[in-house]
């Protein structure tokens, strides 16, 4: 059948968790698709996953209200402060990284965690090999104030 | 409902628009979603918003606003609404000809003399709220009416399957679905199933008529092809392979403007345009297989 596009949207929702609420409410209803038929895709699609955990998602809507998703795997920062233990704050109820990265350590994770991160987030990042995407973890971790040992 | 804000602005090209979507990401507070959308107006025109849960910082967006030569941000905090209702009332039936096109939603409001299908707005192109959708079912209807019946019936590029169902509803006979899109063809089997119409339409994933069972069933008395222009005039060649001499082609998919290369691609390979049917920008052509 024709697909006949029109728009885009990037939305982070929680794992297993999207519901009417906003912003999957007011981004999709406003544009008149069908927000259940998405939150039951979504959510069958997520089952799998950290109940919660943040996934940026793409959605794809069509002139006849029709759509399809795009689910990533949650930021490098979730896993790394997850790893690191660091306590949710704040109204969005979300770790904080460091106030000052580079010059401050808040945390440690360790290598294996690192790994573990990098091969649950393979298949978003633009790496061949685990090693080369546990790089961009070790960047991520270092520009959060997050100290690598063992 | 606590209370949440978004931030739109506009701009003139797709391009500039993703960029200042993806430059959104960054603000603080971060915005919970951002969107890029289309004006549906023939303007070009692009909006990007964001949604936020905090006020979002006034400065931060006049700067983002002024990096990417957007419009100024309009900044609002979104009404309390019940968006799935809202939803549910925009998404009405569709009535094409005999058929009725709904959503569970409004399953009380099946007329007694219409074919119903049930098509949830969801995963797959062909919920019938598309001109080319409801073209083509028309176009169905038509045929139907002037007498034709359909034993062997094609749908291909099917979507949610509504046109493979919409003739399984009223013909006896066999009817096959296939799509391109893996996705679709789990859409459209759940869709045949809700319909009750199982083991009256089979569905299957096929690059055009590219698949041992498209092959075996040809010819075909009736094809439906709702795609695009250029497939479409790429199918030609094997659309007058698999249909029987005098067997009809419903296709659609295409605008008005792009309708005189289609006919061109399909009179050469021996199907001629019977009718042509436009509903807004879009066109549905009912042509037939010379050699009757």
């Amino acid at each position: 059948m024709a697909k006949k596009l029109a728009g885009k949207m990037k939305l982070q929702i929680p794992a297993g968790k999207a519901n009417p609420s906003p912003p999957v409410g007011p981004a999709l209803g406003q544009r008149g698709i069908n927000i259940m038929e998405f939150c039951k895709a979504f959510n069958a699609k997520t089952q799998e996953m950290e109940p919660g955990a943040p996934c940026p998602t793409e959605i794809t809507y069509y002139q006849d209200k029709s759509f399809t998703m795009d689910i990533k795997t949650p930021p490098a920062s979730y896993y790394l402060k997850k790893a690191a233990g660091l306590k949710p704050v704040g109204k969005r109820n979300r770790p904080r990284g460091a106030v000052l990265p580079g010059r401050e350590t808040i945390a440690t994770v360790t290598t294996k965690q690192v790994r573990e991160i990098a091969e649950a987030k393979m298949r978003d990042l633009s790496a061949t090999d685990v090693e080369q995407a546990m790089k961009i973890i070790l960047g991520s971790a270092k520009s959060m104030g997050i100290e690598v040992k063992g | 409902m606590p209370t949440t804000y978004t931030a739109y602005t506009k701009l003139g090209s797709q391009e500039a628009a993703e960029a200042l979507g993806e430059a959104m990401e960054s603000l603080d507070p971060e915005p919970t979603g951002v969107g890029v959308f289309e004006i549906e107006d023939g303007s070009g025109t692009w909006e990007v918003g964001g949604y936020f849960l905090a006020p979002p910082d006034d400065i931060e967006l006049t700067l983002l606003a002024r990096a990417f030569d957007a419009s100024d941000f309009v900044v609002s905090k979104v009404p309390d609404t019940d968006w799935v209702d809202k939803v549910r009332r925009e998404l009405t039936p569709v009535v094409a000809g005999r058929f009725f096109v709904y959503g569970s939603h409004d399953a009380d409001k099946i007329p007694d003399d219409s074919e119903p299908l049930l098509i949830e707005a969801a995963m797959a192109f062909g919920t019938g709220h598309h001109g080319t959708t409801q073209g083509c079912l028309e176009a169905l209807d038509r045929l139907a009416s002037g007498g034709f019946e359909g034993r062997n019936v094609a749908d291909i590029g099917c979507g949610t399957a509504v046109l493979a169902m919409g003739a399984a509803r009223i013909w006896p006979g066999a009817v096959v679905a296939s799509d391109i899109d893996a996705v679709a063809v789990e859409v459209a089997q759940a869709n045949v199933d809700a319909n009750g119409l199982d083991g009256r339409v089979t569905c299957l994933e096929a690059t055009g008529f590219d698949h041992p069972d498209l092959a075996a069933r040809a010819p075909f008395d009736l094809v439906f092809a709702n795609i695009l222009k250029q497939p479409l005039i790429d199918l030609a060649p094997a659309m007058a392979a698999h249909l029987a001499p005098g067997g009809y082609a419903i296709l659609s998919g295409l605008l008005t403007r792009q309708v005189d290369e289609v006919v061109e691609a399909y009179d050469a390979a021996g199907i001629a345009l019977l009718r042509r049917d436009t509903i807004g920008d879009w066109a549905t052509l009912t042509l037939q297989k010379r050699g009757i």
